[in-house]
């Protein structure tokens, strides 16, 4: 925890981190407080206002049911910064807890965790994705199910190693010999000292989440219709992207500033713990 | 650990993979919430006909029956009938199969050639703006979604400059005739230029577009190692020869930043067999990405999974061509 603080302390010194922090602060914000900052129901339908384009009365224009796209990318953040948080909490503690068991235990148990970390890893995270939300029916939960069970694996291979070196440490063994339970010892004094890389990855990984998330509302594997969700809400533009732009573009920017917000703060996190680039 | 034994033993950790990666398809397939007795014969289907049916595909079996003959049939590349073309799923995958393998090598080759070359500049010019704008241009790629860049680019390429149509070939060029299902192979192998002209134009957008997906992490990677390699003894020993900028940059020290550079290729190779499955979809490309796509939106669920289980071995493969080409560059990765 102490070294996080420092992380964090050292991070003051990046801007760009900084300002990734900074963007994923407000779209938590925006996130929490969508109900009151977007001026129109998202799922409004208004045939007279189709397609209108960006002016003063809908900010960002309306899509092709004249919902009006700025209330829906208000709510859209809702959905991909839920869909993120909760992808990466849930796979980051599943991969921890066997992560931990692999490294501690070692053994049968380490062979058979690894190896069905190793099963899930033999496909692209996406491909992997699509078939289980196809299979599941495209959902809001089969998407975050979907995502959770593909991004596990990462984070038991990097808390088994973690554990692997800190197990030999002399302070494990002092508390061994204390007699403390192996429960306590696992949770008191070896998941404290792996949980930096674990914030890490976690920082990291709710960009890539956020972005594959979109990418399965995109072709319609993901959140379904009505719900603003951001890769749905570019698809939905697709047959306009020619002469009524906005529909599709304001989505896509939605997402690429949040998922580059994620990246700055995941960059800056992994090079201000990184001992080696610290004193450079 | 000599260079066969090495081999040997990476074959070896191979199976176990492939066989975990058939019992998760298995899983797959049988979380489909439809019965593919009905999807396959339709709703009208009498009780007699689905029993006939699951007593013909061995639906009626235990569970572990079904998975042994799934095994020896995944092994022996039976992915089951798509009840949407009502071909053979193999079948259908060995057709559409070349033209996303194009398209990846496609993105592979661009991500390459100026991945490495924006990442040498960036490293040589450190500190400058243009190590700035190679590093922030790099960053804008990874951070934007691919099929919203593709959406972007095919709106002005395609339709607002109309300068090509979308998929592999125009429709007024005949493909060439059949030889490795490479448009581009094909044409050269049978002297037809107009349509490898035609294929190679058509090629350029979807596969520029699809590398934006991995080009950050080779720029990031090449940039890195570049600078390693710049500081090394044997690089300041050129310079010292006299040796000519040039050659000290893109000979000496470039061929030793190249080993980590490869692995970073070969790594994020999966998520270009990935994004391939988005890009076809945007530009029409018909690759097993929107052959899977399309037979799940008509409730097929067979070439879904098919679809996956090719696309996981193929990556098995090419992490293991990767292991195995690194551990004969380097030779302190077989004994590590």
């Amino acid at each position: 925890m102490r070294e996080l603080r420092r992380t964090l302390h050292l991070l003051r010194t990046m801007p760009l981190s900084l300002f990734g922090l900074g963007v994923v602060v407000l779209s938590v914000i925006v996130a929490a407080l969508a109900p009151s900052l977007a001026p129109y129901d998202p799922l409004e339908i208004n045939y007279s206002d189709r397609l209108f384009p960006p002016g003063w009365k809908n900010l960002l224009g309306t899509d092709s049911l004249g919902r009006d796209i700025f209330s829906r990318i208000i709510y859209g953040t809702r959905i991909s910064i839920v869909i993120g948080i909760i992808v990466i909490l849930g796979s980051a503690i599943t991969g921890t807890l066997l992560g931990l068991g692999a490294g501690y235990f070692g053994g049968k148990i380490d062979n058979i965790i690894m190896r069905l970390a190793d099963i899930f890893l033999a496909f692209p995270g996406l491909v992997l994705a699509m078939a289980f939300t196809a299979a599941m029916k495209p959902s809001l939960e089969g998407t975050i199910l979907a995502l959770s069970i593909v991004a596990w694996p990462t984070y038991a291979r990097l808390v088994r190693g973690s554990v692997l070196s800190i197990k030999e440490l002399d302070f494990i063994e002092a508390a061994r010999a204390t007699g403390e339970s192996e429960f306590s010892i696992i949770f008191n004094h070896i998941l404290p000292n792996v949980m930096s890389p674990i914030v890490i990855q976690g920082t990291l990984d709710l960009g890539r989440a956020i972005m594959r998330a979109s990418s399965l509302g995109f072709i319609g594997l993901g959140v379904q219709p009505p719900t603003p969700e951001w890769g749905a809400m570019a698809a939905d533009g697709r047959d306009y992207i020619l002469n009524q732009w906005w529909v599709s573009t304001f989505p896509g920017l939605a997402i690429f500033f949040v998922v580059m917000a994620f990246n700055l703060l995941g960059d800056g996190l992994r090079d201000a713990m990184d001992p080696r680039l610290r004193y450079k | 650990m000599r260079l066969h034994e090495y081999i040997a033993r990476r074959l070896a950790m191979t199976i176990p993979t492939l066989l975990g990666l058939t019992l998760l398809t298995f899983v797959i397939s049988h979380m489909v919430p439809a019965n593919p007795a009905f999807l396959y014969l339709g709703e009208r289907a009498t009780p007699e006909m689905l029993a006939e049916f699951n007593r013909a595909w061995g639906l009626d079996q235990p569970l572990y029956i079904q998975f042994i003959r799934f095994v020896i049939g995944f092994f022996q590349g039976d992915f089951g009938t798509s009840t949407w073309t009502r071909h053979p799923v193999l079948e259908d995958l060995v057709r559409y199969f070349p033209a996303t393998l194009e398209l990846t090598a496609g993105a592979l080759a661009v991500a390459m050639i100026f991945g490495v070359l924006f990442g040498v500049i960036s490293a040589v010019k450190r500190n400058t703006v243009i190590d700035y704008v190679v590093r922030a241009v790099s960053l804008i790629g990874a951070s934007m979604p691919v099929y919203w860049l593709a959406l972007v680019a095919m709106s002005i390429v395609y339709l607002r400059l109309g300068l090509v149509s979308p998929g592999r070939l125009s429709s007024t060029i005949s493909p060439p005739s059949h030889v490795t299902g490479l448009y581009l192979i094909d044409s050269l192998l049978t002297l037809n230029m107009t349509s490898f002209a035609d294929a190679f134009v058509h090629l350029i957008l979807p596969s520029t577009i699809l590398a934006s997906w991995i080009i950050a992490p080779v720029v990031r990677q090449t940039r890195a190692a570049m600078i390693d390699s710049l500081a090394q003894d044997y690089t300041l020993a050129a310079k010292a020869k006299g040796l000519p900028e040039r050659v000290v940059v893109w000979k000496h020290a470039l061929r030793n930043a190249l080993i980590p550079t490869v692995t970073v290729i070969g790594i994020t190779f999966g998520g270009l067999l990935a994004g391939s499955v988005i890009t076809e979809t945007v530009f029409y490309w018909p690759g097993i990405g929107s052959y899977m796509l399309h037979s799940t939106f008509q409730v097929d669920f067979a070439a879904m999974v098919g679809g996956t289980a090719v696309i996981g071995i193929l990556y098995t493969l090419i992490n293991l061509v990767v292991d195995l080409l690194y551990g004969a560059i380097d030779p302190r990765i077989r004994y590590g």
